[in-house]
């Protein structure tokens, strides 16, 4: 009986535990920029573009983030942006036009480190690339600025940070 | 007996209940919890023993008292420094003479939304905020002082740890500025 009691307490216990023990930080770093092979857009300015790009992504990787251990940060180099589509410069105003033939790329480096800085998973050269961007979209990122493009750093996370 | 059956069935019944309840799912909180990001906008590097000048900018209106936010600023600009000096740059209060200006602010998400920081400073490192604390935001860049341009941008968000002291709070100072000027540094 006493086990019993013990094992239920402990069960209980982390329960309460694991609601605290998530939250990690994180770094991002935009290197060369100006190279990116797609981050243009056509009803904004080029820097706007970039600037509404930089701020969604940064988000949504702080939210990614936030569900490893909180001992660890996750810091991410963002080498190339190639976003879904692909921008139709003919007339007056230029348009993307999202095809299955142009999918999303994300090239990247990324570590992620303990609270000692030791590094516990690294790459430094990631291809992260959606080619069924278009098939079952989440709900969530409809209509949702760089949805294919969230939806498929998600996909990258759970397959890289998934134990 | 009897009475600790009934009370471990009560607590794994209370346990499975809570579970089946749906509720909003709060973001998870760590106080210690940080993001960060930075862009580099032009390729120039400062040699070893280059002088730099600091270049502190106030947002207009905050909700913190003058001295609140001097003590503030003065903890990051000694944080800067230092750090800027371990890497083996030097400091100077002549800006004419500096090669380059280390601009930074500091302000609460109350006091500067990061809809005005990305306005005006172009990253937001897009902490999600949180009810019970209060998110900050540290704000720092590399200016050249002969192009006047600016060469490299990072900016911190965390939440504010007011029950900290003096010196916890320019651990923390020291910290955030070090994990922020690395970025710089592999750029440099």
């Amino acid at each position: 009986m006493k086990q019993l009691i013990l094992m239920v307490t402990l069960f209980t216990g982390s329960l309460l535990l694991t609601a605290n023990t998530f939250a990690a930080s994180s770094e991002v770093i935009w290197t060369d920029y100006e190279s990116y092979r797609d981050i243009r857009e056509g009803s904004m300015t080029k820097k706007k573009f970039r600037e509404h790009l930089f701020k969604t992504i940064e988000q949504h990787i702080a939210s990614l983030a936030a569900k490893l251990p909180e001992d660890r940060t996750l810091k991410i180099n963002v080498t190339d942006v190639d976003l879904a589509g692909n921008i139709n410069i003919g007339g007056i105003h230029s348009i993307r036009i999202i095809k299955q033939m142009y999918p999303p790329r994300i090239n990247l480096s990324y570590q992620l480190i303990d609270a000692n800085d030791n590094v516990i998973k690294s790459d430094e050269d990631v291809v992260v690339r959606d080619m069924n961007f278009m098939t079952s979209v989440p709900l969530k990122y409809r209509q949702k600025s760089f949805g294919y493009e969230k939806r498929m750093l998600d996909k990258w996370f759970k397959d890289t940070f998934t134990e | 007996m009897k009475k600790n059956i009934s009370l471990a069935m009560a607590l794994l019944s209370s346990v499975f209940i809570s579970a089946c309840i749906t509720v909003p799912q709060e973001p998870p909180v760590n106080k210690s919890q940080l993001a960060l990001s930075s862009v580099r906008d032009i390729q120039i590097s400062y040699s070893q023993g280059s002088q730099f000048s600091l270049a502190p900018k106030y947002v207009k209106e905050t909700s913190l008292k003058t001295e609140q936010t001097q003590a503030i600023y003065q903890v990051y600009a000694d944080a800067i420094i230092a750090d800027l000096t371990e890497h083996g740059f030097k400091g100077t209060t002549d800006a004419t003479s500096a090669e380059f200006h280390v601009g930074f602010a500091i302000a609460l998400a109350s006091d500067l939304s990061d809809e005005t920081i990305n306005n005006k400073f172009g990253i937001t490192p897009g902490l999600a905020g949180n009810d019970s604390l209060k998110k900050g935001s540290f704000l720092i860049f590399i200016e050249d002082a002969r192009t006047k341009q600016k060469v490299w941008r990072g900016a911190v968000q965390g939440f504010a740890h007011t029950e900290h002291n003096e010196i916890q709070r320019q651990q923390r100072a020291a910290a955030v500025v070090k994990r922020v000027m690395n970025q710089f540094y592999v750029t440099n």
